[in-house]
């Protein structure tokens, strides 16, 4: 009877330290740092940063969305955290690679982000198809609507990364990826005569002599971004604001880019750090203005750095929404960033924003609209003529 | 606020047992508990908050009415009660439904749309006001006394628990530790233990299946999948459902009793039945309970002979299938099960009961697996798609590449012991293992032993809670 108290005694005094301790691992670190401060990232992707303890105000603005925030940080703030991904890290690679569904780990160290590549199966070709027709015809609309504003207007479709570098991919399936949505959404664009810009190519020569995409980032380099920046602005008429692509690329070990993450790994990885932007304009001074819409999540920005200039509208994604904003600062005297929303961007702010450019960019693997996408757009660039 | 979250287990659960131990009254106790669940309630979304005390209160009210007053007014309130809280139920859950199906009469008959409204549905509410409805039935039958204080009946509701997904629990099965209880150690140890092992179902083997389920059944979504593609899928799903909402229910109960509660069991080896009717006898127990207790046998079961009986069947599973979601699968998915129960009944039962006791279990799994596509699938085209697929109709020529890039080694033992986990006899050898062990050495050494395989299994399920991403319990949405 001694013993059998002794043993449940013991059981709960182990469950009790095992839930107390990352508590208690808090409070005493806390001590030492202050945890509700906001913590800088290191990563150059979307979603590479470790969630940061969400405003107080937030709470009665919108109380629901301030929970998750807390919720969110606290996922990645409690104490022990580290000890306990690397007891799971250390059980996956048992198994073989560890893998998380969102991330297919490639050949020499690079890995892919699924979505576009694995959930598009060569037999869904015909269904794409339809999706990215009407993607064309989406922008062939609006393209009618920005010119009727005054304005111009460029598609600029990015590759995946396993477009460009095909052949990082594992073996099993090199030969049975989908085919491009990028190379057939372009195709759309040209039958239909809207303006496009074709980046794969060059992509594809630069990749010879410079990383144009990360290892270890679902996202292109800033290398790969100053090359489509370059030949954006060919396309808008000025050559001359072409900039050197002279970034110094050094690679070391990261732990925190976002297939990293995503890949559930602890252990860091190879890959390349690229600095040394130089602005071409001096004494850029940029005020960011971001949009929320009555929510913390930002749905897009406004950015100006003074004086007279273009006003460019940028419909797109994170290929976009950092990668290309130091450089198009020093074109245009303001940007409007908006998401692309899978379509269903907001056509009113385009309108409001009185553009000279509209420049819309999204990733292959968010290339396609549904139908309803496409009527509910067009309805609505019909009614604001 | 999920069970397996951090928040949950590292913040909330330490606070409240440090809390409800340091407190002497039962009566305090009971506050703090209360206060905990409103706070567990609310963190997930703060505005169902008001509908959850709306139905505490409707219901304590009425209740107080029903158990005060004569027999043919008690009849009346409730009636107040239990339509109330259905209407609140109904409006919540079930407008878009009854706007969708009112738009296409109108559509055919050539009249404008509704616009079908938004409306979030509460979390677990389908749970809470089973459980409302069951008190005022019961305070009415006399099978229970009523609540003696609101606060008593706001925790029997709403205690965090069992609060979003059950187990549905009955008014006199908790009412008498709502006044008096005591948590002896071997309660607790036997709690934390039930919880440890809900814990590792939902993580170590419904969350590592997921993926597999996920990748069967996004394929639907355009296409066909292979005939191989949609059974991995489906048996992915079948195991995944099972695990993450007993695993669920295991937490719940293991917590009850931590706090001193005994909560029903829910779950007992749902795909070892040997027919559908003995997998309703298994699967959902409580909710099983509740349909038979308070809408079948007040239908007349099966007092009225074999048409009745079949008709009663029929009406259970159809609102069995509108309980847990309000669409056209959830519909077809009871119809199906209610047909089955039916077929069961007739003569087809009797040869189903010949055969051996494999085939048995054989033909159950298969008959439930193919609901589950009805469950799973997002609309009827979709689960048409994975049928055709299922049945070899479907010309997809490979096996998909995201269901086999979801096919990990971890995936596979998770697989793999959920198979065997579902298996009586794997369970029962256990259990024996254990029972020899207990006999044959010194008393405490097995304990220790199974004692540390638990905490094992509890380090295990936080490491993939700190690495995993956001997995939501398959059943909260109901």
């Amino acid at each position: 009877m001694f013993l059998s108290s002794l043993a449940r005694s013991a059981l709960l005094i182990v469950v009790a330290a095992t839930l107390m301790a990352p508590l208690a691992v808090s409070l005493a670190t806390s001590l030492a740092a202050n945890p509700l401060r906001a913590e800088s990232g290191g990563a150059p992707g979307v979603g590479a940063r470790l969630a940061d303890f969400p405003r107080l105000a937030r709470l009665w603005e919108a109380p629901a969305e301030y929970l998750r925030g807390v919720d969110a940080h606290l996922k990645e703030h409690f104490g022990l955290r580290e000890f306990a991904l690397d007891l799971n890290a250390r059980l996956r690679s048992q198994f073989g690679a560890p893998v998380s569904g969102k991330v297919v780990v490639g050949e020499s160290g690079w890995l892919f982000f699924a979505e576009g590549l694995l959930d598009r199966p060569r037999e869904s070709s015909r269904y794409w198809q339809e999706r990215l027709e009407n993607q064309a015809a989406l922008l062939e609309s609006l393209e009618g609507a920005v010119t009727a504003l005054g304005a111009r207007f460029l598609v600029v479709p990015v590759p995946d990364k396993h477009t460009i570098y095909p052949e990082y991919l594992p073996a099993w399936l090199r030969e049975r990826r989908p085919d491009s949505n990028h190379a057939r959404l372009v195709k759309a664009l040209q039958d239909r005569r809207v303006a496009v810009l074709d980046v794969e190519e060059p992509l594809l020569r630069l990749k010879q002599s410079a990383p144009v995409y990360y290892r270890t980032d679902t996202h292109w380099t800033p290398i790969g971004a100053l090359a489509a920046f370059n030949l954006i602005v060919e396309r808008m008429g000025l050559p001359e604001r072409r900039l050197p692509i002279d970034l110094e690329v050094t690679e070391r070990m990261h732990g925190k880019y976002d297939l990293v993450r995503l890949a559930l790994f602890t252990k860091e990885m190879r890959d390349w750090s690229i600095v040394g932007y130089r602005s071409a304009v001096p004494n850029k001074r940029v005020v960011m203005d971001p949009v929320r819409d009555g929510s913390s999540v930002e749905r897009g920005y406004e950015a100006t750095r003074g004086g007279a200039g273009l006003t460019v509208v940028v419909i797109g994604d994170s290929f976009t929404r950092v990668f290309l904003q130091e450089p198009l600062l020093d074109v245009a005297a303001r940007i409007v960033w908006m998401h692309h929303s899978w379509c269903h961007f907001d056509w009113a702010r385009v309108r409001d924003a009185e553009p000279d450019w509209v420049l819309y960019e999204s990733v292959e693997r968010y290339a396609g609209c549904s139908e309803s996408a496409l009527e509910e757009q067009q309805r609505a660039f019909v009614r604001s003529r | 606020m999920l069970f397996s979250s951090v928040t949950f287990l590292f913040y909330f659960l330490p606070a409240v047992f440090l809390l409800s131990g340091l407190l002497p009254s039962v009566r305090w106790k009971n506050r703090v508990l209360l206060l905990a669940s409103l706070a567990f309630y609310a963190w997930g979304e703060p505005t169902f908050l008001p509908v959850l005390i709306a139905v505490i209160l409707v219901t304590y009210c009425t209740g107080e009415r029903v158990a005060r007053s004569t027999r043919e007014r008690a009849r009346h309130w409730l009636f107040v009660g239990v339509g109330l809280n259905l209407l609140c139920l109904g409006g919540l859950k079930y407008t878009g439904l009854m706007v969708k199906l009112v738009n296409r009469v109108c559509g055919l008959a050539g009249f404008a749309e509704i616009p079908i409204p938004e409306v979030q549905l509460p979390l677990g509410i389908s749970f809470y006001v089973f459980q409302a409805i069951s008190y005022l039935v019961d305070v009415h039958r006399r099978e229970a006394s009523p609540a003696r204080s609101p606060t008593e009946l706001a925790l029997y509701v709403a205690m965090f628990p069992q609060l979003v997904a059950g187990p549905i629990v009955r008014y006199q099965q908790v009412a008498a530790r709502l006044r008096s209880r005591r948590v002896t150690l071997a309660r607790a140890a036997y709690g934390a233990r039930l919880f440890i092992i809900g814990l590792a179902q939902k993580t170590l083997i419904a969350d590592q299946l997921a993926p597999i389920a996920n990748a069967g059944f996004e394929l639907t979504r355009g296409l066909e999948p292979s005939f191989v593609a949609a059974w991995t899928g489906v048996i992915a799903y079948s195991l995944q459902i099972c695990f993450d909402f007993s695993g669920y229910s295991n937490m719940a109960i293991g917590l009850g009793l931590a706090l001193g509660f005994r909560f029903p069991r829910n779950f007992r080896l749902p795909y070892a039945a040997e027919s559908v009717t003995d997998f309703w006898r298994r699967w959902h127990i409580s909710l099983s309970r509740w349909f038979r207790d308070y809408l079948y046998i007040p239908l007349g079961g099966n007092r009225d002979g074999a048409a009745r009986t079949y008709r009663n069947l029929i009406v259970v599973f159809l609102l069995c299938g509108l309980w847990h979601g309000a669409s056209a699968n959830f519909l077809i998915w009871g119809a199906h099960h209610g047909a089955f129960l039916v077929l069961e009944r007739s003569a087809f039962g009797g040869r189903i009961l010949r055969l051996n006791h494999w085939l048995r279990r054989a033909y159950t799994l298969f008959v439930v697996a193919l609901g589950w596509v009805w469950f799973r699938a997002d609309g009827t085209k979709d689960a048409l798609r994975m049928f055709r697929s299922m049945f070899g109709l479907s010309d997809a020529p490979e096996f998909a590449l995201n269901v086999l890039n979801a096919l990990t080694p971890l995936s596979l033992l998770a697989f793999a012991v959920g198979i065997v986990a579902c298996v009586p006899y794997a369970t029962r050898m256990v259990e024996l293992f254990f029972a020899q062990a207990r006999a044959r050495v010194t008393y405490a050494t097995p304990m220790l032993a199974q004692d540390a395989c638990f905490v094992v299994l509890l380090w295990l399920s936080i490491s993939f809670i700190a690495a995993d991403a956001y997995s939501p319990f398959l059943y909260f949405r109901f």
